[in-house]
């Protein structure tokens, strides 16, 4: 199935099983949108306080990507068998 | 501490950290904090996402709650199709033995109507599809069952539920936030 004949909703999203990193963001800047219209003070500041969570959390991801990947790549193979 | 006092630590009084009196029930006491649960925020906020806040006066807040939602939820639907809500037969089980419950629809009915609407079209168009739409697959316990032929799997089928599940959470959460909210606590709403 390639996106020219895929039906939207009635079928899923091509490609996804591949790469789906990118659905990440999406996910994190809609649960930003519901949050911060919740918590933030004053609305006049909502759309930064929503990019800067998406940011903030994204960050957070890389950099628990990047320690498990230190941790398995690296400190693991160190360690002596047996 | 006085056996009167323990009553405002038990959980179903959490929304209101002070005994409700004749007294402290005016709106200039409600400065500290101390608001009566709003069940018909509550509800609303329930039946469709920001609607609970709209109805206290935040209808800037409600709309944002709504886009928000509107995000999550159709971006789950587009990455996994309809059978991204489903009340019945979760991806990976077999319809034919036996039919089994979706546990993520219940974070799912969170969205209210909107959520039992998607998954009787799910129930329709995807579960109760034509025979000339299914195809033979084998089960993860080696049974053979059938499925519709664009039935969603793998990332496609998780990241769809995630997305609607977490909308649905979500949106608990703040229908809470809508019901335990001051009416005088304007902190920017509407604009």
């Amino acid at each position: 199935m390639t996106v020219l004949s895929w039906v939207p909703f009635m079928q899923p999203l091509p490609g996804v099983q591949a790469t789906w990193l990118w659905l990440l963001p999406i996910l994190i800047f809609g649960i930003a949108m519901m949050y911060k219209a919740v918590r933030v003070v004053d609305l006049a500041t909502y759309w930064r306080e929503v990019g800067t969570m998406t940011a903030q959390v994204l960050l957070a991801f890389l950099g628990l990507a990047t320690g498990v990947f230190i941790l398995v790549q690296w400190i693991v193979p160190l360690i002596p068998a047996g | 501490m006085p056996i009167q006092n323990t009553a405002v630590l038990l959980p179903w009084n959490r929304m209101s950290t002070t005994p409700t009196t004749a007294v402290n029930r005016t709106p200039a006491s409600n400065k500290g904090g101390s608001v009566p649960f709003k069940w018909t925020a509550f509800v609303l906020g329930l039946v469709l996402p920001g609607l609970g806040h709209m109805s206290i006066g935040e209808k800037g807040r409600g709309c944002r709650i709504l886009a928000g939602f509107l995000i999550l939820w159709f971006s789950g639907l587009l990455i996994g199709g309809l059978g991204s809500v489903r009340s019945w037969d979760p991806p990976y089980t077999n319809p034919a033995a036996g039919g089994k419950r979706n546990l993520w629809f219940i974070a799912q009915a969170a969205a209210g109507p909107i959520a039992f609407g998607f998954a009787a079209l799910d129930a329709s168009l995807i579960r109760g599809a034509e025979d000339d739409q299914l195809i033979e697959i084998t089960m993860h316990d080696q049974s053979v069952g059938t499925a519709y032929r664009f039935t969603s799997i793998g990332h496609a089928a998780d990241f769809g539920t995630l997305f609607c599940a977490l909308a649905g959470l979500i949106n608990f959460a703040v229908a809470l936030d809508a019901g335990g909210r001051a009416t005088s606590d304007r902190r920017g709403g509407g604009r």
